[in-house]
């Protein structure tokens, strides 16, 4: 048989190659905390280059309560938890889902807490990110309320109490660590006792598959993420008395290294960039750890002082201190805001410092906060005064390509200067869009080339 | 039976009706040495107030020379140079208040006092034993009066628990004999509290605040140790050092006296407040289901301990022994709170790795928590804050109803006796609602509000807390035995807390400071370093 490629055969062809090279724009979903993976990665394409003059468009904004979880998006839904006070200390929680394209409330499941015991300045609603997987999302309080839903009707398939169920004690600053859906386990940071600070519940039942590690320490803010190194998948969990790497499947420790911290304040996430792990804190200061390529093992590949450490000050210099800013591993450096707002810049194998700036929170911020997320060769920046910096980050330096406001900080702070409030929700990068909130509304930005 | 004097709160019974006897017998007499609120000059203007207490001078040398091991104050040329250096800061006009236990009269090598070791001495026996101290402290004496001679300064002596028969008349007379002042310049308080002339400051030695622990065990101990384990009272708080000791000790059953060391120990109040920079005290705090604690029997007593305490092994043996059992039904509900607030506090700041506790080291097994009543299920941060509150509170308010009428109103109580100095610390004015971050000494026991401050000098003495002991055993790579026996009180840190009240116009600014030598050179601080 002889093929014969006529004209408009092969406009056709083209028109179908074009079009197939269309489809193969890449649109992603934010389905958990950092987006898939818990990477802070945005791998779409067809974003913009430049931050437009009058700020980006609005695709819709839609009211909600209190609360610093971010939202997620999955399945042409955006997923959120607020809160509202409705009586001293008690407060009724609820997740929402909203219509990703118009902003529409499409249900609402409540339930009541009570923030006794929190600092309450602070206790304003859910930290946790939801966390979305197929039909079901998994919602968290920050009392330690946590539901599985149906992604279409909000209806509970199943919902556990870390308090009654695990006998875990919330931390001060309430329970943080978003669920991590890995097979069919649904991992979770509890601080359950005995030996439950860390459990693993079947994510379509809720039955404990396992639970792992000493209670002996609160269960701290971190958020859990599991790496590939030596030969195997390890849960990676960043606690006050450590860092520990356990067998997603089974909560078998396979090592761990011992880096308490005060206060129990571990809340940046760690990150991982080929052999290195990283890991930060305010009091405890930063570990670089090395990852075993041959098993699973880690060793301290340097350390900087934290605030714990004699002689230091909550200014600690020379080192990289994030609070709740997770920072970033790039190309053998690491960026991050320090505890003082500072934007820092370190070499990776060796910790030395490379260069610090003010620029991006543009004030000296005790707690200042940043949420980094790598798009290409540069970085979506919302800081925690309610803007979105476009940047470079090299060891030359950090470049600022563009700056716009996107909401209104509400989060209340004790310890700011310029600003009364915060804003320390993490943004979802999903579908070309930026989906962010406070603890007023819910807003969508488009962000594809050519708004 | 004599009545039970308003200010004896924190003595065992029969040590409060000693004392009590004293105290009414002193107030009959009334003699010129003895003032009803001694420092009470109405319209006259303030002057610098300082305030030091728990010198605890004993009986100073053997006849061989070397220092008796009940002698704890063995710091004459630095207390004489820190009297010339407040002499100087308040420009020769200053009110000194040796605020309790300046005088040990309780623990002494010599014969027991006719009415028994539990029982306190007679005028007479106390005159013995004063006029030993006096004998051996003859430089710290002579200082005294140095400087109560100079200027306008005045020094007032409040009795403590270890130097209560300083309420004897004579006993009284004898002191201010022996500063030789002229009239007037030294005092000492009757009433068991010295009172500012405006009214707005009081101090009382404050063995009279807090729960009724039954201390006398903790002497008891300390008598029976101190030759062998000379800075068994110099760990701050006062009485943590018998822990240790008892843990290291032979021949002492621990197991028997442990329902008694349970009730000295775990309801002591010295309960620094420490960090408040975080919780900014608007936190509401768990509530413990009481009813529940009752029905766990003598393993309450037992799990309050943390692993790591001295005394728990004694404690536990004490629980299956069924000694413990009565205990809970002798208890308060207040009491039983206090224990569990305590509890919180040690778990809290173990779970967390907090730094700067004072009668633990912040690393360790955790206790669990007491059951909480349902709704309260959150992080707890209020803690024992509460059941200490709750006591300065009432104590407060009986120090008001006895304040002369003159009195303008407490703004500033300082109080020592636990040998445990407040930190400063920061106190966010959640009343204006700014969250307004404010240094503050001491603290108010009136929740979200910045005064009454009541404030905690520590002593005029050597002192080392918990985490600082276990610090030096772990270095030293010894046991306690060891540490305890090779210990000397002139191996501790030279720093000496006290409470200094600059003149004001206004309202009174209390703040704890340190006569402490850094760098071979004396000099007031604001802390005594790492």
């Amino acid at each position: 048989m002889r093929f014969v490629f006529r004209t408009s055969s092969l406009s056709k062809l083209c028109l179908v190659l074009a079009l197939g090279a269309s489809v193969r724009l890449q649109a992603d979903d934010w389905p958990e905390w950092r987006g898939k993976g818990r990477l802070g990665v945005w791998l779409e394409t067809g974003i913009l280059d430049k931050l437009p003059d009058g700020g980006l468009p609005v695709s819709w904004r839609a009211p909600i309560h209190a609360g610093y979880a971010g939202p997620a998006v999955a399945g042409g839904r955006v997923f959120v938890t607020d809160s509202r006070r409705v009586k001293a200390n008690q407060a009724i929680e609820r997740a929402v889902a909203l219509d990703e394209q118009t902003g529409r409330v499409l249900w609402t499941k409540e339930w009541p807490t009570n923030y006794s015991g929190l600092q309450l300045v602070y206790a304003i609603g859910p930290r946790a990110t939801p966390t979305v997987d197929g039909d079901r999302v998994y919602v968290l309080g920050a009392m330690g309320n946590l539901f599985a839903l149906d992604v279409a009707t909000g209806r509970v398939l199943w919902e556990k109490d870390y308090v009654k169920d695990f006998n875990a004690t919330v931390p001060t600053w309430g329970m943080a660590g978003a669920p991590l859906v890995d097979g069919d386990r649904l991992i979770c940071l509890v601080g359950g006792e005995p030996d439950a600070k860390v459990i693993a519940l079947n994510k379509f039942t809720g039955e404990v598959i396992w639970k792992s590690l000493s209670s002996e320490s609160e269960p701290g803010y971190n958020q859990p993420i599991i790496v590939e190194a030596g030969g195997v998948r390890q849960l990676v969990l960043f606690h006050p008395k450590g860092i520990s790497a356990l067998d997603p499947e089974t909560g078998k420790v396979y090592w761990e290294i011992d880096h308490s911290v005060q206060m129990g304040i571990v809340v940046a996430t760690p990150v991982r960039s080929g052999p290195h792990l990283f890991v930060t804190s305010q009091h405890g200061g930063a570990r670089m750890l090395a990852l075993d390529d041959r098993r699973p093992a880690a060793s301290v590949l340097w350390g900087g002082p934290g605030e714990q450490d004699q002689g230091m000050t909550h200014d600690t210099p020379n080192t990289l201190n994030s609070v709740i800013s997770t920072p970033v591993l790039d190309g053998g450096y690491v960026y991050g805001l320090d505890n003082d707002g500072q934007l820092r810049c370190l070499e990776a194998a060796t910790g030395k410092l490379v260069w610090k700036t003010d620029a991006l929170l543009k004030e000296h911020a005790m707690y200042g906060t940043a949420f980094f997320v790598r798009h290409n060769d540069r970085y979506f920046i919302n800081n925690d005064r309610g803007e979105l910096v476009l940047a470079k980050l090299s060891p030359a330096g950090f470049q600022e390509l563009g700056r716009t406001k996107l909401i209104e900080p509400t989060n209340p702070y004790v310890r700011r200067r310029q600003l009364p409030n915060v804003l320390w929700s993490h943004a979802a990068y999903a579908n070309r869009h930026i989906v962010i909130r406070n603890d007023k509304e819910i807003v969508r930005f488009s962000a594809a080339s050519g708004s | 039976m004599y009545p039970r004097a308003p200010f004896l709160g924190g003595l065992s019974r029969s040590f409060a009706t000693v004392l009590a006897r004293v105290v009414a017998a002193a107030l009959l007499a009334l003699g010129a040495a003895l003032v009803a609120h001694a420092g009470q000059t109405p319209g006259a203007p303030s002057r610098l107030v300082v305030v030091v207490s728990d010198l605890h001078m004993g009986e100073g040398r053997r006849t061989s020379g070397e220092w008796h091991p009940f002698e704890d104050f063995r710091w004459s040329p630095e207390f004489a140079a820190f009297l010339e250096a407040v002499d100087a800061d308040g420009g020769r006009a200053v009110d000194l208040v040796l605020n309790g236990d300046t005088f040990e009269l309780l623990q002494s090598s010599a014969a027991a006092c006719r009415s028994g070791a539990d029982l306190g001495c007679s005028e007479e026996e106390s005159l013995v034993r004063l006029d030993r101290v006096l004998a051996a402290h003859k430089p710290d004496i002579e200082a005294l009066g140095s400087f109560a001679k100079a200027g306008s300064n005045r020094v007032v002596l409040v009795p403590g628990d270890h130097d209560a028969a300083l309420l004897f008349p004579r006993m009284a007379r004898r002191v201010v004999d022996a500063l030789g002042a002229p009239q007037g310049r030294v005092a000492v308080a009757a009433s068991g509290t010295w009172v500012s002339s405006d009214g707005r400051v009081f101090a009382e030695h404050g063995h009279q605040v807090g729960f009724s622990r039954g201390e006398q065990v903790i002497q008891d101990l300390d008598n029976r140790l101190e030759e062998r384990y000379p800075i068994i009272d110099n760990l701050a708080a006062a009485g943590t050092g018998v822990k240790y000791a008892l843990a290291a000790a032979d021949g002492i059953d621990a197991v028997a006296l442990a329902p008694r060391l349970l009730r000295a120990l775990l309801l002591v109040t010295p309960w620094q407040q420490f960090r408040m920079e975080l919780d900014d005290g608007e936190v509401e705090p768990p509530v413990w289901d009481i009813a529940q604690v009752r029905s766990q029997g003598a393993a309450f007593f037992v799990s309050s301990l943390p692993d790591d305490d001295p005394l728990k092994p004694a404690a536990a043996s004490a629980a299956a022994s069924g000694t413990l059992t009565p205990l809970l039904q002798q208890w308060t509900d207040d009491e039983i709170a206090a224990v569990c607030n305590y509890r919180a506090a040690v778990r809290r700041a173990r779970r967390r790795y907090e730094p700067a506790v004072t009668q633990f080291a912040p690393r360790g097994p955790a206790v669990s928590e007491c059951p909480r009543t349902p709704e309260t299920r959150g992080g707890q941060y209020d803690y024992f804050w509460r059941s200490r509150d709750l006591l300065f509170a009432r104590h407060l308010e009986g120090a008001r109803r006895r304040a002369p009428a003159s009195a303008q109103g407490l703004a500033v109580f300082v109080h020592g006796h636990t040998h445990l100095p407040d930190r400063s610390q920061t106190s966010a004015n959640m009343i204006s609602g700014g969250l307004l971050k404010i240094p503050m000494e001491g603290f108010s026991p009136a929740r979200g509000a910045l005064s009454p401050i009541v404030i905690n000098g520590g002593a005029w003495q050597r002192t080392i807390t918990p985490a600082q002991y276990e610090r030096l055993r772990t270095e030293r790579a010894i046991s306690d035995d060891e540490l305890l026996r090779s210990l000397q009180p002139e191996q501790l840190a030279p720093c000496y807390g006290f409470v200094r009240i600059p003149p004001y116009t206004d309202t009174p600014a209390p703040a704890v400071r340190y006569w402490r030598e850094a760098d071979g050179q004396w000099g007031v601080a604001g802390g005594c370093g790492r």
